[in-house]
């Protein structure tokens, strides 16, 4: 194995490792975006109804739900880069002889598939709550997880990277990851924004990738396609396609990729 | 060929010049000495040394190779005790060994044979299976030693490793330092304030204010400051004053604050 990818690996399975060994985050981990949707959808739909016969609220909040827990794991994951300078494991993985770019995937990596995992119990208690689930919605929605986790998990440790103690790494988190959250169209229908709202939706390229699992459980569910237009993010009225996403996604964290690793090459 | 050279070598943080222009040698397989009052600049040059920080000035070669443009070299040759852990106290003793020979490329049957051997060099065998939590500081510091061996490295720097060790582990890692030595030829550098275990190098430098200020084997240095001690020693070279590590605005005020009979609460 060559030394950039003996590097990658051994840092994603130092994730793996700790994230098993710490049971609490496993059942905490699991039980959060249950509880989201128990409470949360059951309580709005109770107050508000979409215009589809046979639809319940929590599908509609199904996709949006994934994507919010994801957004909170897969980026505070990249904390543990602040805990590692902390309490001095970053020392032994920076005067190793392995690449510095190998640090900064391994550590996406890591944080992108400990929260898809943690996500997982959803295909399980989804449909215990009433989420309608097809086999074909679960093989397209695994990858889409892990690569909306791969997003979010780079700019976390991009900015991480970058910070020096733990304190200030928690407030600058909260600060980032809120807007991202309110405004990827996980929380509410990017529909009828206001244009200054419209327009900072549109340039948050989380609302591309939470778009995308939104699109795999509706399209697979006979819905009227009008719906799935209202709620897809659009430019000049036009829907932008899944390929075009992609394309978004991967550009934004290839570019997180390399701040990251130069963050690392000075550290 | 010497283990380490460093020449001329100078590191200024924001003006402040932290070490100053010094120069000095460690032959291959030599026990190398860096002593020094607080703030000295002891754990600046081994981190320039170690590749961890560029030098403002200067040249430093390692094992032969750069320690600017040669890094990765320099970086696979060595093995690095830092003043404070580092290790990965989630996780067990095996797991922290393991974890750093991938990180070195060791392969997977060496590492076995060696970590044992280690291991049981330094008592830790019957608890490797620990998570690091649970461990006391004195077997930290052993672990970290183990850790540090691990890849066979041709020099091993240990900045402060004593520090904060009762009387009988400081003993028993110079112990365990002296074993290591005499089994395979590793150069070792290390720093440390506890002047009586400088009595064990081959050549000790004192460092004072960023310049080496005394150089020699115990025994001249001993001559020269017409001491018998490598404390007096010490105090001769260095004076009597006490150092603190710069003192922080905050720091300062508590001091008045305690000197003016106040309870200080943090």
């Amino acid at each position: 194995m060559s030394n950039f990818l003996r590097g990658i690996y051994i840092i994603w399975f130092r994730d793996l490792l700790r994230f098993w060994r710490n049971k609490t985050r496993v059942v905490t981990g699991f039980s959060f975006p249950v509880i989201w949707l128990l409470i949360f959808g059951n309580g709005i739909s109770a107050s508000l109804s979409l215009p589809v016969p046979n639809f319940k609220f929590v599908q509609f909040l199904f996709p949006g739900a994934i994507a919010q827990y994801l957004i909170f794991n897969a980026m505070f994951s990249a904390i543990s880069i602040l805990q590692d300078r902390e309490f001095g494991f970053l020392k032994e993985v920076l005067v190793s002889p392995i690449n510095r770019t190998a640090i900064a995937v391994g550590k996406i990596l890591g944080g992108a598939t400990t929260a898809t995992i943690q996500s997982l119990p959803v295909f399980i208690l989804g449909p215990l709550i009433g989420v309608t689930l097809t086999f074909k919605m679960i093989i397209l929605l695994v990858p889409a997880m892990f690569m909306l986790s791969l997003v979010l998990s780079s700019i976390g440790v991009a900015v991480t990277s970058r910070m020096k103690s733990l304190d200030a790494g928690q407030y600058v988190f909260q600060f980032i990851a809120f807007p991202i959250v309110m405004l990827s169209g996980a929380i509410f229908p990017l529909h009828n924004l206001p244009i200054w709202l419209d327009i900072l939706t549109k340039i948050n390229p989380i609302t591309y990738a939470v778009d995308i699992l939104r699109r795999i459980v509706f399209e697979n569910l006979n819905l009227p396609s009008q719906v799935i237009i209202t709620l897809s993010p659009t430019i000049n009225g036009k829907v932008i396609s899944v390929g075009y996403e992609l394309i978004i996604i991967t550009v934004f964290t290839a570019i997180l990729v390399v701040l990251a690793s130069r963050a690392f090459k000075n550290a | 060929m010497n283990a380490i050279e460093a020449k001329n070598l100078t590191k200024k943080f924001n003006g402040f010049i932290a070490v100053d222009n010094i120069s000095f040698s460690v032959g291959k397989g030599e026990f190398f000495g860096f002593v020094g009052p607080n703030g000295a600049g002891k754990t600046t040059t081994i981190n320039m040394l170690a590749t961890l920080l560029t030098p403002t000035k200067g040249k430093v070669i390692v094992n032969g190779f750069d320690a600017v443009t040669q890094r990765d070299q320099v970086r696979s040759s060595i093995g690095l005790i830092f003043q404070d852990p580092s290790l990965d106290v989630e996780l067990t003793a095996w797991e922290n060994l393991w974890l750093h020979a991938k990180l070195y490329g060791v392969e997977n049957n060496l590492f076995k044979k060696r970590a044992k051997e280690l291991l049981d060099l330094v008592e830790l065998t019957d608890r490797k299976e620990s998570i690091v939590k649970t461990f006391s500081g004195g077997m930290k510091r052993r672990l970290e030693i183990v850790r540090g061996l691990l890849h066979h490295p041709k020099a091993l720097f240990l900045d402060e490793p004593t520090i904060g060790l009762d009387p009988q582990t400081r003993a028993l890692i110079w112990r365990y330092l002296k074993d290591f030595r005499a089994r395979e030829d590793v150069t070792i550098l290390l720093t440390t304030h506890y002047l009586p275990e400088t009595e064990n190098c081959d050549n000790v430098a004192i460092i004072e204010k960023g310049k080496i200020i005394g150089y020699g084997t115990p025994e001249t240095l001993k001559k020269k400051y017409k001491q018998d001690s490598m404390d007096a020693v010490f105090i001769e070279a260095t004076g009597h004053g006490i150092r603190d590590e710069e003192l922080s605005v905050e720091a300062q005020s508590r001091v008045n604050f305690k000197q003016g009979g106040g309870i200080w609460r943090r």
